[in-house]
């Protein structure tokens, strides 16, 4: 199992609340979350789960671990375009993500950088480092996403290699598969 | 899930009427066509219309059929005494010209079948009309078709009289019966005609056909080798033949009625040879009732000109032109090279059963470049972007508006009937994502039971909460209006809109928050399900104009209402 699959599991399978999920050995926290044992619960946490949005371009953002006020959220609005819709060739919609934190742990020394991804990890893309005011902006085509911050040493990186603190899925992520349900119950996927 | 409750409470008021029925087994009139086979030749017949192999059939909608009769043109006429279509003619007319219109049936020949459709003069498009800007022009209209009608001047700012609604600005023209219209040119572009009366069916099958208004300003556009008027369009066809339509209703009111063969000038295939390091003029035009399409060609570089009504302030470099319903774009396209460019719309479809997204990619024709040099290199023209000083300066006349607070909020939703439950079912699951744009129709076995018998879209005034024809807004030659169009994401079914304004133009100064950098003047504009999309209208014209979802189905399911302008 590679690290980048143990980090995809991560990210699907992080509780909402912050709390580690049963399924995950705890030796995988240790490494990839050492924020995690000083960290307190929060409401902020708990009111935040991600859930089927009416709001198509909002990406509710979640702390990963149990964190005294971290949160996050992200915006698409479309990139601009003389169009009614901002698309390149191949059909993609361009984005402008607006990314904002609050509360976020920044020991001397440690960036907060923001990635896009793929679900499955496949393309991966640096979208900025946080400033000051926990805030970064960048342009992404993905048609399903992850959003997650880092901790890390380095800005100068082109893979995450810190903990993952808030993370968060666009609205198209939250599709599913019909086949099993409803009237597609027992037909193959 | 608030839409699934939505979709619950409506469903128990509405269940009464507009249940769609149930075919009995072993009715050959129902048949899953080009999916389960096909059965039966009589193409006025409901079947399942044509969807992907990959999609599997809802159980329980397999023969279900909308509550409306089917419909074709043409019905118990002999194919034989139809008239065979010829490719339109080009009608130059001057001011004080007129020109004879008849709608009629025509024989079509599409990949090598024959069908039934309409025409304007026995023609595909219809003929094209090209005139000088501030010219007016006399119609005598004819309706040769089985539907009372009216023709409707897209985008052109003229007397009211003229701007063909039925019942608003005129009597519906009867079967058989004539009017003559009188059009005048304000504005140079590119505009079109089309019925606007179940222009779900009738523009759908052909009635359509593009006004070219030239400029007073001899440098208006930039010197190129040729123009090109491209018409962009589809129709649904199965095994048996066209797929029918909703003769009491529109069928296929969620998502509009897209159509799975792609036409360009009503071929299914675009030839155009050219020479190498030519620069060609493309004004495009999307005719069809719902599709947005996303036009690029072959990689060659594309500089935007203009749109609906006029020039963009600045020229710009794009990679494709995703054009709605009703909208038209003018590109200027290099050639550098000798070969053959795609015409091509690429997008990312949506497979909702697998929940993926899908690399799509439509050949819409061939540019074929002859290794021959160009006659005349406007190169250098080609590579300066031009900055359209008429028209900034005639903008800026409205900038001090852009900013203000909206003095008008219209909220689009949609109420939903009584619907097979499993379709319901399958909405419900659907909720979970709807994209900005729905570029294809992945379900339409499920789309095709939604018709106006249980499909209302809406447009709603917030500040009233008066919805679609029971809006009463009121304007004065002269004033500046700002129109907030919000597209509501919660609705039952969110879809985007290309939203027109008759008689007027406007400006799109706001997306989303977002002030917009290059403006053109519209009248028509897309507005992505849940954007928000800010419109300063210049009211310049009186009479009483219509404003509706340019969705040929959502027009006829209820998404239009009326506004004044007194002079």
């Amino acid at each position: 199992m590679t690290w980048h699959v143990l980090m995809a599991g991560v990210l699907v399978l992080a509780s909402p609340t912050g709390d580690p999920d049963p399924r995950l050995p705890s030796w995988l926290f240790d490494r990839v979350l050492p924020f995690s044992r000083s960290i307190e619960k929060t409401a902020a946490c708990v009111e935040s789960p991600v859930r089927a949005t009416a709001d198509p371009y909002a990406l509710p953002m979640m702390a990963t671990v149990q964190h005294g006020g971290a949160y996050g959220s992200a915006r698409l609005t479309f990139g601009d375009s003389p169009f009614g819709v901002t698309v390149n060739a191949a059909g993609n919609h361009l984005y402008d993500l607006r990314v904002e934190t609050s509360g976020l742990p920044k020991p001397p020394g440690v960036e907060h950088i923001v990635w896009v991804a793929t679900p499955d990890l496949d393309q991966v893309t640096k979208l900025g480092v946080l400033d000051d005011e926990g805030r970064a902006l960048g342009q992404v085509t993905y048609n399903k996403m992850l959003v997650f911050v880092t901790a890390e040493r380095s800005t100068d990186l082109d893979r995450w290699s810190g903990p993952i603190l808030l993370r968060g899925i666009s609205a198209s992520g939250l599709m599913h598969t019909m086949a099993g349900h409803g009237p597609f119950l027992g037909m193959p996927c | 899930m608030a839409s699934l409750v939505a979709v619950g409470a409506t469903l128990g008021v509405v269940a009464a009427h507009g249940q769609p029925t149930v075919q009995s087994a072993g009715d050959s009139s129902v048949d899953h066509s080009m999916h389960h086979g096909s059965a039966g030749t009589d193409p006025a017949r409901w079947r399942m219309p044509p969807m992907s192999p990959n999609m599997p059939m809802p159980p329980g909608l397999e023969g279900m059929i909308p509550p409306q009769t089917p419909f074709l043109p043409g019905i118990g006429t002999d194919p034989a005494t139809v008239p065979d279509a010829v490719f339109r003619e080009v009608v130059e007319l001057r001011d004080g010209d007129s020109i004879d219109l008849e709608a009629g049936l025509v024989r079509r020949t599409i990949n090598g079948r024959t069908f039934v459709m309409y025409g304007f003069n026995g023609q595909y498009p219809g003929p094209l009309i090209k005139a000088p800007e501030g010219a007016t022009i006399t119609v005598n209209f004819r309706n040769g078709t089985e539907f009372p009608t009216a023709l409707h001047w897209h985008g052109v700012r003229l007397d009211n009289r003229f701007d063909g609604v039925p019942h608003l600005t005129q009597e519906p023209v009867l079967p058989g019966g004539t009017f003559e219209y009188r059009v005048f040119f304000r504005d140079a572009g590119i505009y079109w005609y089309h019925p606007h009366h179940r222009e779900d069916i009738t523009q759908d099958l052909g009635l359509y056909g593009n006004l070219l208004i030239s400029s007073r300003d001899a440098d208006y556009y930039s010197p190129v080798n040729t123009e090109e008027l491209v018409m962009l369009d589809d129709i649904l066809i199965d095994d048996v033949g066209l797929f029918p339509y909703g003769q009491e209703d529109a069928t296929q009111a969620l998502m509009g009625r897209f159509g799975n063969v792609l036409l360009v000038n009503g071929e299914p295939q675009y030839e155009l040879e050219v020479r190498r390091g030519d620069v060609v003029r493309f004004y495009l035009t999307n005719v069809s009732n719902t599709r947005i399409f996303n036009v690029s060609f072959g990689g060659a570089p594309i500089k935007l000109v203009g749109s609906d009504v006029g020039l963009f302030e600045k020229e710009v470099w794009v990679e494709s032109v995703p054009i709605a319903p009703a909208e038209r774009y003018v590109v200027e396209v290099l050639f550098e090279t000798a070969g053959d460019f795609v015409l091509s719309n690429r997008i990312q479809a949506i497979d909702h059963f697998r929940a993926e997204f899908v690399a799509h990619e439509d050949t819409l024709g061939v540019i074929s470049v002859s290794a021959e040099p160009t006659e005349t290199s406007h190169r250098d023209a080609f590579d300066r972007l031009r900055l359209n000083t008429a028209a900034i300066e005639e903008i800026d006349g409205f900038r001090r508006h852009f900013t203000r607070a909206p003095d008008h909020q219209l909220t689009l939703d949609v109420e939903i009937g009584a619907l097979p439950l499993p379709l319901l079912q399958m909405m419900a699951v659907d909720t979970l994502y709807y994209p900005p744009v729905e570029w294809n129709d992945v379900m339409p076995e499920m789309n095709y039971h939604a018709t106006g018998a249980n499909v209302r879209w809406i447009m709603r005034d917030e500040a009233t909460g008066r919805e679609n024809m029971d809006i009463d807004w009121r304007f004065r030659v002269g004033d500046v209006v700002k129109i907030r169009v919000v597209n509501d994401p919660s609705s039952a079914h969110p879809m985007h809109h290309p939203m027109h304004l008759h008689g007027q133009r406007f400006l799109v100064v706001e997306r989303d928050g977002v002030e917009a950098t290059n403006l053109v003047w519209k009248d028509t504009a897309l507005v992505p399900q849940g954007s928000t999309v800010d419109l300063l209208v210049e009211m310049s014209n009186p009479g009483s104009w219509m404003m509706h979802c340019h969705i040929a189905e959502h027009l006829e399911t209820g998404m239009s209402a009326v506004f004044e302008v007194e002079g």
